[in-house]
């Protein structure tokens, strides 16, 4: 069995929504709806919704975070 | 020549309650809709048919969904709309009552009397349509219920009164609709059920769940499948050897716990303890490292002491987990809990809930630092 210990600082995330400046999505840690966030500003970024993208978390708060986009 | 008549009849479902439910209504708008209905969910444009499908799940749940009915039993004495329908489970837990407290309904149904609704619909039941549910949510998720009702015997939960006997769906169906979802372009798969764990023990006589993941994970397009509600009590740890194995299968696990202490556990009828919850969670976290760990809690059961809530606080900080979520105690008729004495004040409920929130809102201020 190999299990990698993920870099947790670049994480996988899926994108649920656009929500006034942000694009707003998931990472698999994340269930919809009751579950942290994570937000990249759309005005840096373009993602299509319901994509994956690879984004580097550069902020945190209590229940969400901020990241910018990689891949 | 063949003329198609057109209905002028608009339906509007409103969804009250869990994802559970959630998925009641989908199948019930996939019905209508392959009866040539104009449907909508959750709108504010004018329809001239409703139907509420309700919860019946706490108190707080059962208030919202009866202010639902009567705000629309007004519209409807009103002649706002034509027709009033109501299901689900407040419905099927109480339609006795709701029939005379609410008459300008047309017809209360129960859980599983989605046949007689569209009935009433003039609506045929379409079996074939199994596993091509029109979906609510975002277009890239689906939520996915793989079996009804739960054979578990918790002294505070009334849901099994609403949602009867455990009966899993097949493998078979499952990844029929999973499919189907990929071909939608539908990328995560939420599974849901009243208990994730006991999927299977009816249809092929054990716990069936990792072949069921294996089956699901093998359907291109699924790229992430997520667990909601296992229940701790005789957890089958192949779960995580799965998870840890399967890529696609998301390192998280919702498992709501309820109560650390053992006396609380015990008067909940949880089957578990304190230790083997424990123990549990070590496995789950030595298994899958970077498992992201989701649980409830209920504080204010009958007879809660102090001491009883300090035991679960100090639970709560010492397994840190990724999330948590609580619920305060609501006494429940028919319930075997309903037979104790609902002893805890209100206001110590809703302090006690705090409590826990306050713990672990540091906790996860910490695990996201870490991020």
């Amino acid at each position: 069995m190999i299990t990698i210990k993920k870099n947790r600082s670049e994480v996988k995330v899926l994108f649920d929504r656009k929500e006034g400046e942000y694009f707003v999505g998931r990472t698999e840690y994340d269930s919809p709806e009751v579950d942290n966030e994570v937000l990249v500003a759309a005005k840096d970024h373009f993602v299509r919704l319901g994509d994956f993208a690879l984004v580097e978390i550069t902020d945190a708060e209590e229940y969400d975070l901020f990241g910018k986009i990689i891949i | 020549m063949k003329t198609k008549t057109l209905r002028q009849d608009k339906v509007n479902v409103i969804t009250l309650g869990c994802s559970k439910n959630l998925v009641d209504s989908e199948n019930i708008i996939t019905q209508l809709r392959a009866n040539d209905y104009d449907v909508i969910h959750d709108s504010n444009d004018e329809a001239n048919i409703i139907i509420v499908n309700t919860c019946g799940f706490i108190d707080l749940a059962k208030e919202e969904s009866i202010n639902t009915i009567v705000q629309y039993a007004d519209i409807k004495s009103k002649g706002g709309i034509d027709k009033l329908y109501v299901t689900g489970c407040l419905s099927q837990r109480y339609k006795d009552d709701l029939e005379k407290e609410i008459p300008e309904v047309d017809a209360y149904f129960g859980t599983l009397e989605l046949p007689g609704l569209l009935a009433k619909l003039n609506a045929d039941y379409k079996y074939e349509l199994i596993g091509e549910r029109n979906i609510t949510t975002p277009q890239h998720f689906a939520y996915m219920k793989i079996s009804e009702g739960c054979n578990r015997t918790c002294s505070f939960c009334a849901i099994p009164l609403m949602r009867g006997k455990h009966i899993s769906r097949s493998i078979d169906s499952l990844v029929k609709e999973a499919r189907h979802f990929a071909s939608l372009g539908i990328k995560e798969l939420v599974l849901i059920a009243q208990e994730l764990t006991y999927y299977g023990l009816d249809l092929y006589k054990k716990r069936a769940l990792p072949d069921l993941l294996d089956a699901l994970c093998a359907v291109e397009g699924i790229e992430w499948i997520r667990l909601h509600y296992a229940y701790p009590s005789k957890f089958p740890r192949e779960i995580l050897d799965t998870m840890a194995i399967q890529p696609k299968i998301c390192n998280y696990l919702d498992i709501p716990l309820q109560h650390a202490s053992d006396t609380v556990l015990e008067r909940m009828r949880r089957q578990t303890t304190r230790q083997e919850q424990k123990e549990l969670i070590e496995y789950a976290r030595a298994t899958v490292p970077d498992i992201a760990i989701r649980t409830t809690f209920l504080v204010g059961f009958p007879g809660e002491s102090d001491e009883e809530f300090q035991d679960l606080c100090d639970f709560v900080e010492q397994m840190r987990f990724d999330r948590v979520g609580v619920f305060q105690y609501s006494h429940e008729e028919d319930t075997t809990a309903f037979l104790l004495e609902d002893d805890i004040d209100p206001e110590l409920k809703a302090e006690r809930a705090n409590r826990i929130m306050e713990i672990q809102q540091s906790i996860s201020f910490d695990h996201n630092q870490k991020e």
